[in-house]
């Protein structure tokens, strides 16, 4: 094997004609719908705060029990297809075919919708990724995780709403950031509201609402942050990826930006777990006292396990190394904790 | 969404450098269409954060590293690991088959921290130090990643013409 057929090699990858024509395509037509969206900013910027108020109040009211969650909801929908078993294709296929699919084409109706949990709203399929477009939330405490459900793509503006996770008994809510260095909300919660561009948490009995919980972040249409995972059990905000949690049933909370990971685990026992995972090199085992220890393994985009009755692996990057700090720490310190996290970014 | 990246700025910038950015979602997402998706975001990406580079050079560099970051993100997301992989559906998809060549997929078959650093050394022509400062990596690393990625493949390519 030499240089030149190297070369060659990385010269057959190439994309075809047509290839490129379709992501081109595809580009410009984001970008024109992210323009057009653009341009309502203003707009929104006068009608929405008003709005959030309104529905911040609507889903404290909501998910106090105040109004009846009767409506037909995408988190309804959700609902009846995990209590059928349902697979996540099905819920796609059933989206696919519902003739109540709302339609976005105006945005100022949409927003109002979204910001009406009244209005019977079914939201849009988005059929080049396959998700569903958030529409109106109601009460969480319906939403079940012995079924699956599709990957829902937030718009600012609108009341996210929630996939779920069958492995981790969580809900993930993803969104797109517009700046990667904004941090995925934090906080206990049982709403999520999409409103003036932000994410915040509303909480019946938590942190508190949008801004002034454990943080908001900003959204731009059409961008995607990192996972926002919802754990009903705990109701508790988990801006991360949830995969490969255990039957520990640990509870991750914390935030992933793209240099640093700081991650707190809340293990059955109650022990609280500080993880700071930072981009560096280092291969070598790395261990602590406290009973715990951490094994990195850099083969691929695995990473840390951390063994201490958790079992739980995270999926880091090569080169990163991870400690662990592990303490007891009451609730009120946990809050600030992830309030100082989220201040950090 | 910001004025900087005009609709034939974006086509300019587009045709200079989407080989570039598929090569490396292919590579590292082993399939076309994840990689035609990740390009897309790439791209989209860059638009939208209107920012003006001081040269080629750097918009070359930025784009590499957002297109290393988005396959990353794509590979941890658990949408991605809880679908099937392509190889396991016996029909073909829309997706077209590349034509690829047997050290195409010797070099697919790297792990990934070294199928970068071999596609900037090898056909990019960056140096080892170029390498190291774009990704943020240090420089003997890099040279070690690229030596252990040339035993690999003659390994690799070895065993396939013995079979």
């Amino acid at each position: 094997m030499n240089k030149q057929e190297l070369y060659s090699a990385f010269e057959s990858l190439n994309p075809t004609e047509e290839q490129k024509q379709r992501m081109l395509d595809n580009i410009m037509a984001q970008k024109s719908r992210c323009t057009q969206k653009a341009a309502t900013q203003i707009w929104k910027k006068v009608y929405i705060p008003a709005c959030s108020m309104v529905a911040a109040a609507l889903m404290l009211a909501v998910v106090s029990g105040v109004l009846a969650p009767g409506n037909v909801t995408n988190d309804t929908y959700l609902t009846r297809m995990s209590e059928q078993g349902a697979t996540n294709a099905a819920v796609v296929s059933q989206y696919k075919e519902s003739d109540k699919a709302a339609t976005y084409s105006d945005e100022t109706d949409s927003i109002k919708k979204a910001l009406s949990p009244q209005d019977e709203k079914v939201p849009e399929y988005n059929k080049s990724t396959e998700s569903i477009i958030a529409g109106n939330t109601s009460n969480k405490n319906e939403v079940k995780t012995d079924g699956s459900g599709p990957e829902l793509e937030i718009i600012p503006g609108e009341v996210a709403t929630f996939a779920l996770n069958i492995n981790t008994a969580s809900v993930p809510l993803r969104s797109r950031f517009a700046d990667e260095e904004k941090a995925p909300a934090e906080g206990t919660g049982e709403d999520v509201m999409v409103a003036n561009d932000k994410i915040g948490a509303v909480s019946a009995g938590g942190l508190g609402a949008s801004g002034s919980s454990g943080g908001a972040a900003t959204v731009t249409y059409g961008e995607f942050c990192h996972n926002i995972g919802f754990d009903i059990k705990t109701r508790l905000m988990l801006p991360h990826d949830m995969r490969d949690i255990t039957d520990e049933q640990v509870t991750l909370l914390g935030s992933d930006s793209r240099t640093e990971w700081d991650l707190v685990y809340q293990g059955n026992d109650n022990r609280i777990l500080t993880i700071n995972i930072s981009r560096d090199i280092d291969q070598n085992m790395q261990y602590f006292e406290n009973d715990s220890f951490i094994k990195t393994d850099f083969s691929g985009t695995h990473g840390v396990v951390i063994y201490d009755g958790l079992g739980y692996t995270s999926y880091i990057n090569d080169n990163d190394i991870a400690y662990v700090v592990n303490t007891n720490i009451t609730e009120a310190e946990l809050t600030s904790l992830l309030l100082s996290m989220t201040s950090k970014r | 969404m910001s004025n900087l990246y005009t609709d034939e700025k974006i086509a300019q910038i587009y045709d200079q450098y989407v080989n570039m950015v598929y090569k490396i979602c292919l590579m590292m997402l082993k399939n076309p269409g994840d990689a035609e998706d990740v390009t897309q975001n790439v791209f989209l990406k860059l638009i939208k954060s209107g920012k003006e580079y001081e040269s080629e050079k750097h918009l070359k560099a930025s784009l590499i590293v957002i297109a290393q970051n988005e396959c990353k993100n794509q590979l941890k997301h658990w949408w991605h690991a809880k679908r099937d992989s392509f190889d396991d559906i016996p029909e073909p998809s829309y997706h077209q088959q590349t034509a690829d060549t047997d050290v195409a997929n010797a070099v697919k078959s790297l792990p990934d921290k070294y199928k970068i650093p071999v596609y900037l050394f090898y056909y990019e022509g960056y140096t080892s130090e170029e390498i190291s400062k774009m990704l943020g990596i240090n420089h003997s690393t890099v040279r070690s990643h690229l030596a252990e990625a040339r035993k690999r493949l003659k390994l690799i390519l070895k065993e396939d013409n013995d079979e």
